[in-house]
């Protein structure tokens, strides 16, 4: 099993009082699995693949991914696991407007400890994800599903065994997010593993899907 | 298109190059200072120099110089200002007798109408090699052996040794070329006072003969006895002689006292002025980073979930504010470089005080130290911002950036 979680909790302080975001939950993925998150705004989706990325500290319970708990690790460590094993797509926009596509998808593979360089490597992969024309362009000049491309080619970088994207379609329009979830399919065949967290109807019509509502599992 | 690592110093300069108002507007604020630090101070030491030299080898205590032309005498002292008067030669005799007087030697003071040598006019001082002790301290002993139709020019004057200058038509054999002494000497001619006369006759200056010529002179300079105080000396020699001879005096000890007043107010100036700018810098760059450090939360953020250890965040922002810092010391030193060297003779005339210029290597020294004290503020100003940045929680953080 690639990744496993084991009751879950993480609660949120709001007007003085604690409620759940994430409750006593627990799943499973196999490597290659495809799972789909989906629930309502605030049902806690967000909150659950931060902790899942190592970004945000339970209150309780453990994640296990590929048998090494996440949280034994101290923050370095933890950071450059994630950098190695994972790659994350965060909400909304998510590229450094600094840098040009190119650069952006190159970056990863350089804030860990790999030797060697990672232009072709990244050249390939914007050739793949249909970007080739664009990796000079810096992303206020994009477009939204180019933007969005951009940032899974950039969780491809380093080879990541697990993707997980937080609402990778939510601001795209339909036949866009069309397109982001046929690449999500021919990445996931290549044999990468995926959690997506969405609302989206079209996307869950890849791999498994979970129901979430008020930080607890609903269905399998 | 080369194959380059993303290290903190890469891409800080990426940053920096995608907000080029705000790098160039902090930049700017260290060029500033060190504009000021390293100027100033090269300023301040050409002119602490030339007092320290002036009150080194100013063998005088007293000038005794015509009534009303104490300010010209400074004036050709100090910054060569070309002048010319007139004192009956007679009284140095009176005066070697006075008491409390070890030495005394006259100079004639003479102000060229032009020269060969120079594109403005230069100060023509003839002295009487025996018993002078005003000159001598400055020309490596080499005015004692000076022969007739010779002359000794200060440091600036153009003509080298064993060339010749004309003054008032009349030609001159260059025999020695003084150290450079900060003073009004480097732009002055020195000539036996025999010299002087004839100059004066041969170029229709005075009318006469010799004799009648040589019966004035310019000042005198005198040495007074450790045993006497130079103001006594003085105010004696005023009591005996100044209806007389209509006299007045130049303490040297005041001249170098108000000259020094002069410099400490300049040097205070200068060193409250760089503190200001430094800490200005310091605190606007504190500010700037820390404000830019609550804008660019979800950019600190995106890195961290890609794999960037606080570590790396922290040297990102260092790498950015010694960019600024130490490329605003570099713009401020080539700056300083540009108008200060250039135009150093405008604006030492401007100042109007004895000054002596460093040796390069002591340049270097000073610019090394003003560009390691302006572009450490920098990174030293961005210390906060780096603090924070390596205690931030990234889901919270980025939430908030959004």
């Amino acid at each position: 099993m690639l990744l496993e979680v084991t009751r879950l909790s993480k609660k949120y302080t709001r007007g003085g009082r604690d409620f759940p975001a994430v409750d006593n939950l627990s799943l499973s993925l196999e490597r290659g699995g495809f799972i789909c998150l989906l629930g309502r705004s605030g049902s806690g989706k967000s909150t659950f693949l931060n902790m899942l990325a190592g970004l945000l500290t339970p209150d309780a319970g453990k994640i296990s991914f590929d048998g090494l708990d996440i949280f034994s690790l101290d923050d370095r460590a933890r950071t450059l696991w994630r950098n190695d094993k994972l790659g994350y797509v965060p909400q909304g926009a998510s590229l450094l407007s600094n840098l040009s596509a190119l650069d952006n998808v190159r970056l990863p593979y350089h804030l860990g400890s790999r030797k060697g360089g990672s232009l072709k490597k990244a050249r390939g992969l914007m050739s793949d994800l249909g970007l080739a024309k664009v990796e000079k362009s810096y992303p206020p000049a994009l477009s939204g599903g180019e933007m969005r491309r951009v940032a899974l080619a950039r969780a491809m970088m380093n080879e990541p065994e697990l993707i997980i994207a937080d609402e990778p379609t939510s601001d795209l329009d339909s036949e866009t997010a069309r397109e982001i979830a046929e690449l999500f399919t021919l990445l996931n065949d290549r044999g990468c593993a995926f959690l997506l967290a969405t609302h989206d109807l079209e996307l869950s019509r890849h791999g498994r899907v979970l129901k979430i509502s008020d930080g607890r599992l609903l269905s399998d | 298109m080369t194959e380059r690592a993303f290290t903190p110093g890469v891409l800080a300069r990426a940053n920096l190059r995608r907000r080029p108002f705000r790098s160039a507007g902090l930049a700017g604020l260290v060029a500033l200072f060190t504009f000021v630090l390293f100027g100033g101070t090269i300023l301040n030491e050409n002119l602490s120099r030339g007092l320290d030299s002036l009150a080194g080898r100013l063998g005088a205590d007293l000038l005794i110089v015509p009534y009303g032309y104490e300010k010209e005498t400074q004036a050709a002292l100090l910054r060569g200002e070309p002048s010319t008067f007139y004192l009956k030669a007679d009284l140095l005799d009176k005066v070697r007798g006075a008491p409390g007087v070890v030495q005394a030697s006259p100079q004639f003071f003479l102000a060229s109408l032009n020269a060969s040598c120079c594109t403005a006019q230069v100060q023509i001082i003839g002295y009487d090699p025996e018993s002078d002790f005003l000159i001598r301290p400055w020309t490596r002993g080499n005015l004692a052996a000076l022969e007739k139709g010779q002359v000794v020019v200060g440091s600036r004057i153009i003509p080298a040794v064993g060339e010749e200058l004309t003054l008032f038509g009349v030609g001159f054999a260059v025999a020695a070329k003084m150290e450079a002494t900060g003073m009004g000497f480097d732009t002055s001619v020195f000539m036996s006072l025999d010299d002087v006369y004839e100059l004066m006759v041969k170029g229709g200056l005075a009318e006469g003969d010799l004799s009648q010529i040589n019966a004035f002179i310019s000042s005198i300079a005198l040495k007074t006895s450790p045993d006497f105080a130079p103001r006594d000396v003085g105010n004696e020699l005023m009591r005996r002689h100044a209806l007389d001879y209509n006299l007045d005096l130049v303490l040297t000890k005041n001249l170098l006292s108000d000259i020094s007043v002069s410099l400490k107010n300049f040097s205070s100036f200068i060193w409250v002025l760089a503190a200001f700018l430094w800490l200005l810098a310091m605190i606007v760059m504190s500010v700037v980073f820390s404000v830019a450090l609550n804008e660019r939360q979800r950019e600190f953020s995106l890195l961290r979930i890609l794999g960037a250890t606080r570590g790396w965040l922290g040297r990102l922002i260092l790498h950015e504010a010694s960019y600024i810092g130490f490329g605003g010391a570099a713009l401020g030193l080539a700056g300083a470089a540009v108008i200060i060297f250039p135009f150093s003779t405008l604006i030492f005339q401007s100042i109007g005080l004895p000054h002596l210029r460093l040796s390069g290597l002591t340049v270097l020294a000073y610019g090394l130290a003003a560009f390691i004290l302006a572009g450490a503020a920098g990174p030293l100003a961005s210390l906060y911002s780096v603090l924070s940045i390596t205690r931030f929680d990234i889901y919270p953080t980025l939430r908030e950036g959004e």
